[in-house]
């Protein structure tokens, strides 16, 4: 089983558990300590402020992954052009095992974002802040932490094969740049309809909310609780798979092409 | 076995040649290939593996074209740019690379014992000496007892002890081998293997490498030449039993080089 080894290397990542995690905490608490809260001193009003906090962070802390990933298939491009010819791996078995690794990393962040955003959240407001649908946030974090796989693998092949390696650097970025753009604007903006359905950011995010929160969620989530419409979260979820599969067949497609790069290409200086 | 047809590969910015028309053929036996850095050796082993840009001309394994090639287990190489899937300590990266090439960890372990490299195990591969790495390489190349082994400068960076126990298992290898080296303390050593000189991309020969003590290389056009080398800077001509510089004399190719212009 090789996603064994790609599971070893992950947990044995400081980088992953750096960002991923202690540095999620550190939001956490500003969520919970730090930033204002002027609603009505009721637990289902601080239930919602927490799986908000909760469905950003969970979406970013599996986020910081994608930078380790593309980093990994980057240094890794010329063993994989070899590997495909020359041993038993299979592009599918690379994915599906790399896939699997990443979504066990992606259900861990996502239990430990539910459990200190629980013990955070709860000890500010007084409350007993307990999440609605624990495993359906680990299942969710499984799809993140795939699906931000394949986004990042893609990326890095893309610009592995086609716009040179100068890029590297930035293109390993680029899945939690999108992160932070859908996750801040669809808590600060409000978002259209096929914006909030259509992405897998929102989708992810909206379904980490609603399983921490375990009621329906309003589109407008910078709106207030009760007005507007709810979020259909079998569309979003829906959608979601359907982005998973779809990037799986892309990342597919594409890796099996790598062209083997020089690593000294991507450097900068 | 393998059919190198006249490739010619570029590399870089300015698209030098580093390997300009190379034909080679292995059926059946051992093949060295020596020159001096930076004359295409590697170029053409990572061309053979798919790791480098074919240009013109093709390369044939098992009677199919590289381009073509999915999960052939009968090939192996000891680039070290191959070993890389993952961030992995020496220990997994022999049990990974045993399962992808479908051999049994064990045999990779015993021969790491028998180079007393055991203690390389635990620690992440770029953290070994470079010649640790090119060992561990090597050990997971010859490991696959694949029916074709690329070795690419095997003895670089590695002790005498070692180098000797490598070339004896090297020697016994059962199989075919292709490898290069700038080294030729190493050629007489390989009793029944043909010989290839490499110079600017190009490849001369063939001759046997343990006749290498009989040969020499001269300036220009020799009478009785077994071999004629146009390079940029100069003809060279490989004699056999009397000439003005005898390979087997030079430590290596660039100090012959040196010698002879």
């Amino acid at each position: 089983m090789i996603s064994t080894y790609f599971l070893k290397s992950m947990l044995k990542n400081k980088n992953i558990w750096g960002w991923g995690l202690f540095f999620m905490l550190f939001w956490i608490f500003m969520g919970a300590f730090v930033f204002g809260t002027n609603f009505p001193d009721q637990k289902i009003y601080f239930q919602y402020d927490a799986s908000i906090w909760f469905g950003l962070l969970g979406l970013i802390s599996t986020s910081t992954m994608a930078t380790s990933v593309a980093y990994s298939i980057y240094y890794g491009n010329s063993s994989l052009a070899y590997g495909f010819r020359f041993t038993t791996l299979k592009p599918s078995r690379y994915i599906s095992s790399f896939a699997i690794s990443t979504s066990i990393i992606g259900g861990m962040l996502s239990g430990f974002m539910l459990l200190f955003t629980f013990l955070l959240f709860s000890y500010r407001s007084g409350f007993l802040l307990t999440p609605t649908f624990p495993y359906m946030s680990i299942i969710i974090g499984f799809a993140s932490g795939a699906f931000m796989f394949l986004l990042a693998s893609i990326i890095i092949v893309i610009v592995n094969n086609y716009l040179g390696l100068r890029n590297v650097s930035f293109a390993s970025f680029i899945p939690m740049i999108l992160t932070y753009l859908f996750g801040f604007t669809q808590i600060n903006t409000s978002l259209p309809p096929f914006i909030v359905y259509g992405s897998p950011f929102t989708d992810i995010s909206d379904l980490l909310i609603w399983s921490y929160y375990g009621r329906e969620i309003p589109v407008n989530l910078s709106g207030s609780l009760q007005n507007g419409g709810q979020i259909n979260l079998v569309v979003q979820v829906i959608m979601l798979v359907l982005w998973i599969i779809l990037l799986s067949i892309l990342s597919f497609m594409l890796i099996r092409k790598i062209k083997p790069k020089s690593i000294e290409e991507g450097r900068q200086v | 076995m393998l059919e190198i047809n006249g490739i010619s590969v570029r590399y870089g910015k300015n698209k030098r040649k580093a390997v300009d028309g190379a034909n080679l053929s292995i059926e059946r036996g051992k093949v060295a290939i020596v020159g001096p850095n930076g004359c295409g050796k590697t170029t053409l082993i990572k061309a053979i593996v798919g790791l480098a840009p074919v240009e013109s001309g093709n390369i044939l394994l098992f009677g199919k074209d590289i381009k073509n090639i999915t999960n052939e287990l009968r090939v192996s190489t000891n680039l070290s740019d191959v070993y890389r899937l993952m961030r992995m300590s020496t220990s997994d990266t022999i049990k990974l690379y045993s399962e992808i090439k479908g051999i049994d960890a064990d045999v990779v372990m015993k021969m790491m014992a028998n180079f007393e490299l055991e203690d390389t195990l635990d620690k992440m591969l770029y953290e070994l000496s470079t010649g640790q790495q090119k060992l561990v390489c090597n050990l997971l190349c010859i490991a696959t007892g694949s029916k074709m082994i690329l070795l690419d400068e095997p003895f670089e960076n590695i002790d005498q002890m070692r180098r000797i126990k490598l070339t004896n298992m090297l020697v016994d290898y059962e199989s075919e081998i292709l490898l290069n080296t700038h080294e030729f303390d190493i050629l007489g050593k390989l009793k029944g293997w043909s010989l290839y000189f490499m110079l600017e991309g190009k490849l001369f020969g063939k001759f046997e490498a343990n006749d290498v003590r009989n040969l020499f290389i001269n300036r220009g056009i020799s009478p009785n030449n077994l071999s004629v080398m146009e390079t940029s800077y100069g003809t060279f001509s490989i004699t056999r039993g009397e000439g003005e510089v005898s390979i087997s004399a030079a430590r290596n190719f660039n100090s012959l080089l040196n010698e002879v212009t």
